[in-house]
């Protein structure tokens, strides 16, 4: 999630930006777009141009290029080359300094349309963030020698390919070398993209494929389990005891929509048993020594004792550094399907400040089992006519029980519900307005 | 130097390319009827939202909307082409005598003809004059 005072927000107090996204009662919204140089810096604002209905941004953060973007515009851009950077405004009386202006990604103009029968035309174009550069075929084959430093190799493809040295990467892999030498054969090269290629070395140190961020920026961190993530927010949809607890005007401060929430469950065939083999060995791999294995045997509505059946996940071959890598890796990933498992959609008021796989508190007393839930966004789109977003995300710590069992007894709260957050870790109620 | 001033009695859309072409609210072209009625209705675009736990908020939108009602009264047959056939889509200034000037234009027109013999082919026309965002600055 955007800091609620990233630039271009300095200037701001986190009370302004509470007030105007959450808080006060009145509010606005509008919306605008810049077109950038080859360096994604602005070079005009064409805002007057933007036709807000219909259009939107929107991320889904499991697509191959994540961010992308609707924008009807009158404008008629040179299709394919230019690239825009969209922001998002909101207007508060109590926030006296002026709109507050929220990024919301760079991306690049690729499919319009053109209608006919008209001697104004609004253009209705899609557009992706800054990932879609990377994602052409490499052409040629191409390998990263054993030893190299894999962030700088990572820096390295993305510069070489988008010329863009806008580049965050997390340092505590810094000096992380490849084990094994990874190539990309001639043969694969009409097929093999250069996100591709960037997101196998990142995986090599265990990190989050690579995504863009609100200013087109390159990013990747340390993969983690979405369960140990603290949450970055609160939205509270109801009486609760972590509303009441975090903010005695918490009814005050209700953005989630009334209405459309539901609580998903799949349960087609969720897998509760994995193995991963490291890839590239010299061995017969063993369980211990290049072989890992995990198994769910009771947490969440898809473990094994809940659904009283084993059910494998094809084995899965990983590029790691060791047995403890390997381990790490496989815990993860296990770690993430047993999230997938469940999942909440719903709407709120616009948060323009949402970003990449954000760790979110629903506290809603209508949930079953328990009134809050943990989450990690999956997806989320924002209208840029004012209109509320839409999220999807995924439980983090399924909770059994409740009404998904068809349980008659009075709801429990299981024991690995998440406790009251923090106040640190709060956008919406981090302090009690006087 | 030569200055002109101008001394409206009611108002008046123009054509702000040819602001020779013009009409005079009320009067219309027979120089009959009732002055202009003086209503400019404004519009805030927005709404209440509703948030669960019965929460409401206003969300407000930039659009801020200005329509004047306007009558012409007993137009002639060329005064009636210009409001119905050349002038509905066109960009104009609307002028007043309080020194109101504002550009917009207008879609829908309505035509109610005066059955009198003795005032020829005329007729009152309405129109609701929108305003849209333009300055004629230089």
């Amino acid at each position: 999630m955007q800091g609620l005072l990233d630039p271009p927000r300095q200037g701001f107090t986190s009370r302004n930006v509470l007030d105007a996204l959450a808080w006060y009662p009145i509010v606005g919204y509008d919306a605008g777009y810049e077109l950038l140089d080859s360096q994604d810096n602005p070079v005009s604002d064409l805002s007057e141009y933007l036709v807000k209905a219909g259009s939107k941004v929107a991320r889904d953060c499991n697509a191959d290029v994540h961010g992308s973007c609707v924008l009807n515009t009158e404008y008629p851009h040179n299709w394919g080359v230019d690239r825009v950077k969209i922001y998002y405004l909101v207007y508060c009386e109590a926030v006296p300094l002026g709109p507050i202006r929220f990024d919301q990604g760079v991306f690049t103009l690729v499919t319009p349309g053109l209608p006919l029968g008209t001697s104004t035309p609004v253009y209705p174009s899609t557009g992706y963030d800054n990932l879609y550069r990377l994602s052409t075929p490499i052409g040629d084959a191409y390998s990263v020698a054993a030893g190299a430093n894999v962030l700088s190799a990572v820096r390295t493809v993305i510069t070489t390919v988008t010329g863009s040295s806008h580049i965050i990467l997390d340092g505590s892999k810094s000096s992380s070398t490849l084990a094994d030498a990874k190539s990309w054969s001639a043969a694969d090269a009409a097929t093999v993209t250069w996100l591709q290629v960037v997101n196998s070395l990142l995986s090599a140190v265990s990190y989050r494929p690579l995504w863009a961020d609100w200013n087109g920026y390159y990013r990747s961190e340390p993969d983690t389990d979405p369960a140990t993530r603290p949450s970055e927010v609160v939205f509270g949809a109801g009486d609760t005891a972590v509303a009441r607890f975090i903010d005695s005007r918490w009814a005050e401060h209700v953005i989630v929509s009334d209405s459309g929430r539901s609580l998903n469950r799949t349960a087609w065939n969720q897998p509760n048993w994995w193995r991963f083999v490291q890839s590239g060995l010299s061995f017969q791999p063993v369980e211990g020594a290049g072989q890992y294995t995990v198994q769910n045997l009771s947490a969440g509505p898809t473990s094994q004792a809940a659904t009283g059946r084993v059910i494998k996940a094809p084995v899965q071959f990983l590029s790691a550094t060791g047995q403890a890598d390997l381990q790490a890796q496989g815990d993860l990933i296990a770690a993430k399907a047993v999230a997938t498992a469940e999942s909440v959609t719903f709407s709120t008021a616009p948060w323009p400040v949402a970003a990449h796989f954000d760790v979110l508190t629903l506290a809603d007393p209508t949930l079953p089992g328990a009134e809050t839930r943990r989450l990690v966004a999956q997806s989320w789109s924002l209208p840029l006519d004012g209109k509320d977003m839409d999220w999807v995300a995924n439980v983090a710590q399924p909770v059994d029980g409740g009404l998904w069992s068809g349980n008659a007894a009075p709801p429990i709260r299981p024991a690995n519900v998440d406790p009251p957050p923090h106040l640190g870790q709060t956008y919406i109620t981090p302090a009690r307005r006087p | 130097m030569y200055t002109a001033s101008v001394a409206l009695t009611l108002p008046v859309l123009l054509d702000p390319s040819n602001p020779r072409t013009q009409l005079v609210t009320g009067t219309g072209g027979l120089g009959q009827g009732t002055s202009a009625q003086r209503v400019h209705a404004y519009q805030q675009g927005g709404e209440v939202r509703e948030y669960a736990a019965g929460r409401e908020r206003m969300v407000l939108t930039q659009s801020n909307s200005r329509q004047i009602p306007l009558v012409f009264k007993a137009c002639t047959p060329a005064q009636r082409r210009l409001l119905v056939d050349v002038w509905p889509g066109r960009l104009l200034l609307f002028r007043d005598t309080y020194g109101t000037r504002v550009f917009g234009s207008y879609l829908a027109e309505s035509v109610q003809h005066i059955p009198r013999a003795s005032l020829g082919d005329v007729a009152d026309i309405g129109i609701t004059f929108q305003r849209l965002t333009f300055t004629d600055q230089v």
